[in-house]
């Protein structure tokens, strides 16, 4: 299976390996095949292992998941840019030969474009399947694209009924780059889990709040990652391929952006 | 006789002096402690953390050396003496996404021709590690971290704590790259000459 999976499994703190394994184990029960981590969030090691042990008992084979990992800014800021000797690492150590997504976590202006043309060299010699940046705007693409000549396959940006990112969405989809959504309920900030208008759609569709919003993410034609350290939640989420939102209820949603950041990106990542 | 008489008297001030100090460096520690607690504070009520802080969106970012004289609904304040224009520039591209987008918001900056380039450990505070490894600062080594009220005992000696790579700006041209960097994101800006306020 080469097909971009549909959702992924987010493992942002995730601290417990022993959860992070029933919920990796639940997920590819229920047929997600996506999984993000990245250096920070200390888990490379610990998935790649459950994943490992999984795939040989399933017998599943490793293109038939994807695992997605990302360069951070003390990695940009070591090497200047170069930072091929960090996903050879990450690759040793999470005992696998290639990752099927590499982002740049943060778009640090000092580093980017230097960072951009190693992602390319290292997606040319087969360590890296695809190549993305995450936590940009369409000015960041352009400006990449401009200088570099080297599109994305991906972005991976926070996304949710309170952020809709419509510019980004538009740009990005008339220049085939798949998006992904982090934080895609918005954390069920009280906005989403009290708005009288979700509700209602919750109860017309028999489904949860969260399974509409994921629902609302794939009909725009995004990629939600959700992390949860729940396993009923893994089950809930897998189960909204079979239902669609109207027109009206996707405007609805729509209609709740306020721009609202959680991972305000300014101070995660400065003159970005 | 004599002897044991000066040695007896010589032990009684020698042990009075001991707990004489005793008490005056435990009074001094907590007397240090209470202070570098109180800084910490102050510098802590200067930063915000998103993780905790729920606010975003504000209209208007009030940045600098003073505060302006107009009071702003929906405001945060950066706002540290002697603070300078450079890093209230720094200060701005590090959270200047807290404004609501749309060209709907502005940054006022406040500022002194006195203080141009100079960094304090207020402003490093409110600095991202990379922002503080590529001016020189490691957080993790440094004292003033830890004990802010050594940094503020320099300060007493007149001896400010100075970055080892900060360039020295002209005004004009660091209000140049400030205007270009709001406008760039859409983020309207005015600057106060704190000398005319």
């Amino acid at each position: 299976m080469n097909l971009t999976p549909p959702i992924f499994i987010g493992t942002f703190r995730h601290s417990d390996e022993l959860v992070l394994q029933e919920i990796i184990k639940k997920s590819l029960d229920c047929g997600i095949y996506g999984f993000d981590t990245s250096p920070s969030y200390n888990t490379e090691v610990s998935l790649s292992k459950i994943l490992n042990s999984e795939l040989s008992c399933r017998k599943i084979k490793r293109e038939d998941i994807w695992i997605s990992d990302k360069i951070d800014w003390w990695q940009m800021y070591n090497t200047n840019g170069v930072i091929s000797k960090y996903v050879e690492i990450a690759l040793q150590k999470m005992g696998i030969n290639y990752l099927d997504i590499l982002h740049i976590h943060w778009p640090f202006p000092q580093y980017l474009k230097k960072t951009w043309i190693t992602f390319k060299e290292l997606k040319d010699s087969g360590l890296v399947k695809n190549i993305s940046l995450s936590n940009v705007r369409v000015r960041h693409i352009k400006e990449l694209i401009d200088s570099t000549s080297i599109k994305p396959d991906f972005i991976q940006i926070e996304c949710h009924p309170l952020r809709t990112c419509k510019e980004e969405l538009t740009y990005c989809k008339s220049h085939d780059i798949k998006v992904q959504a982090y934080s895609p309920v918005c954390q069920m900030r009280n906005e989403i889990k009290e708005d009288i208008g979700i509700s209602e759609i919750s109860k017309n569709h028999n489904k949860t709040i969260n399974q509409i919003i994921l629902k609302w993410h794939i009909q725009n034609g995004i990629i939600p990652i959700f992390m949860t350290s729940k396993i009923h939640r893994v089950q809930e989420n897998c189960d909204i391929f079979n239902f669609n939102l109207t027109k009206n209820e996707m405007e609805y949603i729509d209609s709740l952006n306020q721009n609202y950041k959680i991972f305000v990106e300014s101070i995660c990542c400065p003159g970005c | 006789m004599k002897i044991k008489v000066i040695l007896l008297i010589l032990n009684t001030i020698i042990y009075f002096f001991s707990i004489a100090l005793g008490i005056i460096i435990t009074t001094m520690l907590i007397i240090t402690y209470i202070l570098n607690r109180y800084y910490s504070n102050v510098i802590s009520n200067q930063s915000f953390n998103f993780a905790t802080d729920n606010r975003r969106n504000f209209t208007h970012l009030i940045i600098g050396n003073k505060d302006t004289s107009q009071q702003y609904n929906n405001s945060l304040k950066f706002i540290a003496p002697q603070r300078s224009l450079y890093a209230s520039y720094i200060i701005i591209q590090t959270y200047y996404s807290l404004l609501q987008e749309d060209g709907i918001s502005t940054i006022h900056i406040t500022y002194s021709n006195k203080y141009i380039s100079n960094l304090s450990l207020l402003d490093f505070r409110l600095m991202h590690p990379i922002t503080k490894a590529q001016l020189g600062y490691i957080s993790k080594s440094h004292i003033s971290d830890r004990f802010p009220f050594l940094h503020v005992l320099h300060s007493i000696c007149n001896y400010r704590l100075r970055s080892k790579s900060s360039e020295q700006y002209k005004i004009t041209s660091l209000k140049n790259e400030i205007i270009q960097f709001c406008s760039i994101r859409n983020i309207s800006i005015k600057f106060y000459d704190t000398a005319q306020l």
